[in-house]
């Protein structure tokens, strides 16, 4: 069946996607599904219909979602990519759109990731092309299309004290770059909507605490959490990988080694934190998880009040930190740093005490112009 | 109700609509009490078995409960039980004499069932409401594949 913009009604939207494959017993449950966000609540009432706890329905929804059409996820999604609220032909409600996209998207991503393993063979190649695309127009420095499927390399899941070097989980199995110019994990991919949320540090922290919550409540997978955010964020199926790493530097998450899809994202924090633990946690884990923030803060800590440029030449010399206004503002929306007029960079009382439980570094701050001491010289430019 | 299983079976076998009986349910064994009452499911059959001995009976009920859950699970099993707490009244379109040991292949097709001692009968469980929001078909097209499921295992 070829969908059109005149007969995108859900329910022949839903027979695009089920093609020739799914049951009418599937197709109600698809129906059913779709009637419902990825809340809790969702899934009581998909219990009630079926009588069987959430882990089943889980199941049942993953199975659903790998049988759908791979010609129809793609046609739906390219239909729902043009299709505006304001579209005459738009018979669906802003509800019914977002569920559908979210499914489809997560249905892509499951079907993506089992043509990895051969486990089934839909046509990837057109899809990640068009992912490809996507990025290449969103952002210079977006990720290769496998990138979000990849899976976590081992990491150690306790920070050192001595390094501060991260990899986050979509670099460390890259490799690693050959200049100390190369911008790879970088932040300054991290997704748009995080980006937006940070100029309103409660907000930032608070949603940080809902996602915690969520995680806390019960295992989620990767796939999951995608789902979740392009409900709650309405994040791209580019961003996925970007979250991910974000939220390791955060320490909100713990790295993973398993299947990329099945896989379970473990919390690292307690679901009871106050919102001033929750900051104090996020910021500790985001001095030792990410290379060169605790140079970045030390610096800040003896110089106080400095320029971005400023910043730049005495922690890092001439090694030039591509995210590094991606860093200030997340530690601004952490409470280490404040932003001042004329923008100028300080550091706050809590940032002082955070760089209190930090390894020293003795910066030759004497010497703006000159090299920086490394620690090592290889040690801290992985992901720089 | 009477359409969708009219529907059913002309689509397993042509010209049998008239197989369709009505029927109603008032044993306390199997349904339950309502208030002082036997409690009442009141629905439509067909046996197909007389046309096509490869298939059985199939069903469709309208009922309402008052049952406590347990009294519901004691009647129907937790399954069953689970799905009306929160859908009732209810409509249930069902086949029989599925062994409790094929549960597992049930749930995968995205069925639920009652269960009556070791026997289970696989079904779907809808609201008035979906009942009449989706088209006569496709209750008919899962009445079909109720018929075959039963047939390929249940059998």
């Amino acid at each position: 069946m070829i969908v059109s913009q005149e007969s995108h009604s859900i329910a022949t939207l839903l027979q695009v996607l089920a093609g020739e494959q799914l049951t009418s017993a599937e197709l109600l449950f698809l129906t059913r599904r779709l009637s419902y966000d990825y809340s809790a609540t969702a899934w009581v009432m998909l219990s009630a219909f079926y009588g069987h706890n959430e882990k089943i329905l889980r199941d049942i929804e993953r199975r659903v979602l790998m049988r759908m059409s791979f010609e129809g996820l793609k046609q739906v999604r390219a239909l729902l990519s043009d299709l505006t609220d304001s579209h005459p032909a738009s018979s669906l409600t802003a509800s019914e759109q977002s569920n559908l996209n979210a499914l489809v998207e997560y249905a892509l991503l499951l079907q993506t990731i089992a043509q990895s393993r051969h486990e089934k063979h839909p046509d990837p190649a057109s899809l990640l092309a068009d992912t490809t695309r996507r990025r290449t127009s969103k952002s210079k420095t977006a990720r290769p299309a496998e990138s979000p499927l990849a899976p976590a390399p081992a990491l150690p899941t306790e920070p050192s004290a001595r390094s501060s070097q991260v990899i986050p989980p979509s670099v460390a199995n890259k490799k690693q770059p050959s200049t100390r110019h190369q911008p790879d994990g970088t932040l300054s991919d991290c997704p748009s909507v995080i980006m937006t949320s940070l100029k309103q540090p409660e907000t930032f922290l608070e949603g940080l605490v809902q996602l915690n919550d969520w995680l806390t409540e019960s295992p989620r997978s990767v796939g999951e959490l995608r789902y979740f955010m392009w409900q709650k964020w309405r994040s791209s199926y580019a961003d996925l990988q970007s979250a991910l790493d974000l939220l390791y530097a955060l320490g909100v998450i713990a790295p993973s080694n398993a299947d990329p899809v099945e896989a379970i994202v473990r919390p690292t924090l307690a679901a009871d934190l106050s919102i001033r633990q929750f900051r104090r946690a996020c910021a500790d884990a985001f001095a030792h998880r990410v290379e060169g923030n605790t140079r970045l803060l030390s610096a800040l800590d003896q110089l106080n009040e400095m320029s971005p440029n400023r910043i730049q030449r005495v922690a890092f010399g001439d090694v030039p930190v591509f995210d590094l206004i991606t860093r200030l503002t997340l530690w601004e929306a952490l409470g280490v740093v404040q932003h001042q007029k004329k923008d100028q960079w300080t550091i706050t009382q809590g940032g002082r005490d955070l760089v209190m439980t930090l390894p020293s570094l003795g910066l030759m701050i004497a010497d703006e112009q000159g090299p920086v001491p490394l620690e090592t010289d290889d040690d801290w430019l992985n992901v720089l | 109700m009477r359409l969708v299983l009219e529907e059913t079976v002309e689509q397993i076998v042509p010209n049998s609509r008239v197989i369709v009986k009505k029927h109603v349910w008032r044993n306390a064994k199997y349904v339950g009490m309502s208030g002082e009452k036997v409690a009442i499911w009141r629905g439509w059959s067909a046996n197909l078995r007389m046309l096509d001995p490869r298939f059985g009976a199939i069903y469709i009920d309208y009922a309402e409960t008052s049952n406590s859950t347990s009294e519901n699970e004691q009647l129907f099993g937790f399954a069953f039980s689970e799905s009306i707490k929160l859908i009732n009244p209810f409509i249930f379109l069902f086949v029989t004499s599925c062994s409790i040991k094929k549960q597992e292949e049930i749930i995968a097709a995205c069925f639920t069932f009652r269960q009556i001692n070791a026997t289970i009968h696989p079904g779907i469980v809808t609201s008035p409401k979906e009942f009449f929001d989706l088209p006569l078909n496709q209750w008919a097209n899962i009445g079909s594949e109720l018929l075959y499921l039963q047939h390929s295992i249940c059998g």
